[in-house]
């Protein structure tokens, strides 16, 4: 007799239990069943345990208009009809003009002419809406970049202003609206005759003409040649002095990523750069995070620390590579104007300053190719890099690509050449080799490169001290005998935390990024420092 | 011929074999593929080409591509890029062009248009077409301000101007503006500009004489609304101040009527109507009242109720706190100039009258009369109004008896006598 059947006889008011095809069925129901539950719960757990995402999402960016306006700037505020407005009025037609581009191009992007009856007189609108209804199979993605404002006439009431911008810039991007390649990418440039009257207490664009480019100088000032820094031949001039860089990538040790910006601490980072000055080392790296220094209007507080930062390393004789635009939030066109605005005020504040080696424009850039498109990041980059040189035309730019492979993109936009490395020492020597032959005349810098020392033994792949030390002799050995080439170590100190909003994702991950120092995290130095020390020596 | 075949066949039976014949095959066919027009180089050489690079708003030109082995398909895009923004259009083929088809509507709207020519993403090739504007003409935007002037000032207005073609687009830069200016009591004449940056303007200095300036614009067949700028008076510079209407006497009860003389600014025209004048009151030095009043016409007028009791007025009008005019001096004598009284012990009142007038008539009914008894101890004070000619003052029964002065008042005149209360 079976179990079923003295089932039945013990508990005969039970059902009769299914057999054969049926019981396979109910199995497979309440596996399903099981599954769905299961999955289910998955989603209220990752609800509850998914925090925001640095940066601003693009979506919420784009709904402030003069968040992203371009720079701009009255070259000339003298008319030849009427009388000049007063600064008051000056900024408020400026703002207005400029909300209005931004109007424009949040209307073609979002195809919503609603955005445009506050910005545009009324006898406007039914052509804006005639072009916007002609751009309905495509998609148009537009940012104006530069303006350069000549004021023509202001009338006496002070009702009216006509004026000409010039050395206008638009970026463009068409594609279609479905799926598919971008149909054309390109960089404008044009002039603007431009009328704006008062209505109802806002200026609006009455009459807009495009007309012929003029290109237009930024003006540019320049500066002492003791803290000039040039790029020949592979090496560096520091006012006329050759210079070799030989670095380490800097976070204090408690306080990493964010947090050292937000707990900064100047007696901590005064003994940290007299620490790395006794290590022999001449240049420190060191990253400005694009949002924590207030993106496109940079916070004076931040500028204040970054200043006492760059002071300190001029009072122990050390060089800084600037790495800009760290956790970008995005690379869409319409966000050039507030990245260039950021890049404008950082640059022409600390090209100044004697402690300024270089800028490294972006940190590892082609670890975004996946999430925002190869091009659409190259075309930013090759943008960005043509305004820093603007901006400062006195010293080196480079990029800092992950990967060895990627360091020749936009070569001829950059002054020097930088990648980072965390292989096997044996193979830097065949991408140096390869990297010079491509590119003789130009530095080349390993702005990352080291070795986690951890040894766990439920966690196998770890280093030891001594291993890191030898990693750090054979790169250097590599690195002296190809002539041009610098480096730029990671990290000086092991992290006894790490920042969650930097490092998620598998504690396999998450352990080696604590172990990268050449000093632990009790201060006590491991081997590797003693090796870099004598970086001189080979 | 058979053994090659036999080897064939046994190589043919191994995998390896099968698999490396088949990506050859792959390779082969893949490679004699026609290239993909994102590499395709022959493409880069491609041209455009326009019957004219200038042409006015409204007339269409042909916008084709061409250039030596380019492929002719419908792969190519003229990116249209005028003042507001971008179209696309696609590219059609026709015999050995690439032609684009654009609507004349594009072609309406004047500026620089740049005419890209695109394909797989790629820019081939650029070239500019200026759609130039058509001659002025319907109505012309103009505007004025500021819409009101001092008169023989130095303040200025402004006319701007903005003359337009058929198609609303702005007159071509150079175009002749004429601007008529008539002046109040004056000739019209005529200024001319030239149109810049989309506007023509004329500056109009203030005339000496209030009204209208009136102002026409127009630009070869284009014509504006009618504009006007108001000249308004300036600042007062001359004010008198005379009597209308004055009765001597202080009987409380007729009005002085006052009126300045025209009031005009430095350019002899009159204020503005609506002009604030204040009347200022001074008795015995004593300011006593303050009367506001507006111009019409160019002249203010105050009624100012006579006083209760004989005094002496000085009189004085001021301007908008600007300018003062002459002084007024007015002596106001008593009204009342008999007052007999008695006291009526049957009715425990003080009976005045008939109290007699400056021309021997009776006073006019409501004459306030007030009494004032005095005592050693107290002093109590009564008041009442006429009535042909008398008035009755009833005492109350609280006053004690006995012997009080009495004085009586009325219409500026002072009796005093004694009187006994029973």
């Amino acid at each position: 007799m079976n179990q079923f059947a003295l089932m039945k006889l013990t508990y005969p008011q039970y059902p009769k239990v299914p057999t054969g095809p049926r019981r396979t069925l109910l199995a497979l129901a309440v596996f399903f069943f099981l599954v769905l539950v299961v999955w289910l719960l998955g989603i209220i757990y990752v609800y509850f345990h998914t925090g925001a995402e640095w940066g601003i999402p693009p979506a919420f960016a784009g709904n402030t208009l003069s968040l992203h306006t371009p720079p701009a700037k009255w070259e000339q505020l003298q008319p030849e009809l009427g009388e000049a407005p007063d600064e008051y009025l000056q900024s408020e037609i400026e703002a207005a003009y400029l909300e209005a581009w931004q109007a424009l191009n949040y209307a073609y992007r979002e195809k919503d002419n609603a955005i445009w009856k506050d910005h545009f007189a009324e006898s406007l609108w039914p052509e804006l809406d005639s072009l916007l209804s002609q751009q309905q199979a495509f998609q148009v993605e537009q940012a104006d970049l530069s303006h350069h404002l000549y004021l023509y006439a202001f009338s006496l009431d002070k009702q009216l202003v006509a004026f000409t911008d010039k050395g206008v810039l638009l970026k463009k991007k068409i594609a279609p609206t479905t799926e598919g390649e971008v149909l054309y990418n390109d960089l404008q440039a044009a002039d603007f005759d431009v009328v704006m009257t008062l209505d109802d207490g806002r200026w609006k664009v009455r009459h807009l003409r495009r007309k012929t480019y003029t290109p237009q100088a930024d003006g540019v000032a320049s500066i002492a040649d003791s803290v000039k820094v040039r790029s020949r031949q592979g090496h560096f001039l520091v006012g006329h002095k050759p210079f070799s860089p030989a670095g380490i990538n800097y976070y204090p040790k408690a306080t990493p990523w964010f947090d050292f910006w937000q707990q900064f601490d100047s007696t901590v980072i005064r003994q940290d750069l007299a620490l790395i000055k006794e290590l022999q080392l001449n240049t420190v790296r060191t990253f400005v995070f694009y949002e924590l220094f207030g993106g496109s209007a940079l916070q004076d507080s931040m500028l204040h620390k970054l200043d006492t930062f760059m002071d300190l390393a001029a009072e122990h004789d050390l060089k800084v590579v600037l790495t800009l635009f760290d956790f970008l939030p995005g690379y869409a066109i319409r966000y050039y104007g507030s990245h260039e605005k950021h890049l404008r005020q950082l640059l022409s504040r600390y090209r100044h300053h004697p402690a300024l080696l270089a800028w490294d424009l972006k940190n590892e850039p082609d670890l975004d190719f996946e999430t925002h498109g190869r091009n659409t990041v190259l075309d930013w980059l090759a943008y960005m890099a043509g305004r820093a040189r603007a901006y400062d035309p006195d010293h080196p730019l480079t990029i800092g690509w992950s990967a060895a492979g990627e360091a020749t993109l936009l070569k001829d936009k950059l002054d020097f050449i930088s990648f980072h490395y965390y292989r096997t020492p044996d193979s830097i020597g065949i991408h140096l080799s390869n990297l010079r032959a491509e590119i003789p005349e130009k530095m080349i810098m390993v702005s990352e490169f080291g070795l986690p020392t951890y040894q766990y033994w439920w966690m196998p792949g770890g280093h030891s001290e001594e291993e890191q030390a030898r990693y750090y002799q054979a790169f250097l050995d590599t690195v002296a005998v190809h002539p041009g080439t610098s480096f730029i170590s990671w990290t000086l100190y092991d992290f006894p935390n790490l920042p969650d909003n930097v490092f998620g994702g598998p504690f396999w991950k998450t352990i080696p990024q604590k172990h990268y120092g050449i000093i632990r995290a009790d201060g006590q130095h491991k081997p590797a420092a003693g090796i870099l020390s004598r970086w001189d020596d080979h | 011929m058979s053994k090659r075949i036999n080897m064939l066949q046994a190589m043919l039976k191994k995998v390896h074999a099968r698999w490396l014949i088949l990506m050859i095959t792959a390779g082969w066919i893949g490679c004699g593929q026609n290239p993909t027009a994102l590499y395709d180089t022959t493409a880069l050489s491609a041209k455009l080409t326009l019957t004219d690079s200038i042409v006015q708003a409204g007339q269409k030109c042909s916008i084709s591509a061409r250039g030596a082995g380019v492929p002719i398909d419908s792969n190519w895009l003229l990116v249209w890029t005028g003042t507001y923004g971008d179209v696309v259009f696609r590219g059609q083929p026709a015999d050995s062009l690439i032609v684009f088809d654009v609507p004349v509507l594009h072609f309406q709207r004047s500026g620089l248009i740049q005419l890209s020519l695109t394909r797989a993403g790629r820019v081939v090739d650029k070239r500019d077409l200026q759609i130039v504007p058509g001659p002025p003409v319907a109505v012309l935007e103009s505007y004025a301000g500021n819409k009101t002037m001092v008169a023989g000032s130095r303040q200025r207005a402004m006319v701007m101007a903005i003359p337009k073609d058929t198609f609303e687009n702005v007159a071509p830069a150079g175009s002749s503006v004429q601007f008529q200016l008539r002046y109040p009591g004056k000739e019209a004449y005529l200024e001319e500009r030239t149109l810049e940056h989309l506007v023509s303007g004329v500056e109009i200095p203030a005339g000496e004489r209030t009204g209208k300036i009136i102002i026409g614009v127009s630009s070869e067949r284009a014509r504006s609304s009618e504009e006007a700028v108001e000249l308004t008076p300036a600042w007062p510079t001359q004010c008198s101040l005379d009597i209308d209407q004055w009765f001597p006497y202080a009987d409380s009860r007729q009005n002085l009527v006052l009126r300045t003389g025209f009031i005009r600014d430095a350019a002899n025209n009159l204020v503005a109507d609506g002009t604030t004048v204040l009347f200022t009151v001074y008795e015995r030095e004593q300011l006593v009242a303050r009367y506001n009043s507006f111009t019409t016409g160019g002249v203010a007028r105050v009624h100012i109720e006579n006083p209760d009791r004989e005094t002496d007025w000085k009189i004085q009008a001021q301007v908008e706190g600007q300018i003062s005019s002459n002084i007024l001096r007015l002596h106001f004598a008593p009204y009342v100039t008999e007052l007999p009284f008695v006291y009526a012990a049957k009715e425990r009142a003080i009976i005045a009258g008939p109290l007699s007038a400056n021309l021997g008539q009776l006073v006019t009914d409501d004459l306030r009369v007030e009494v004032q008894l005095r005592s050693p101890h107290n002093t109590y004070s009564f008041s009442g109004l006429t009535e042909n000619g008398f008035c009755k003052i009833s005492l109350p029964f609280r006053l004690t008896p006995g012997v009080y002065q009495c004085q009586i008042t009325a219409g500026g005149l002072v009796v005093n006598q004694e009187i006994k209360l029973p």
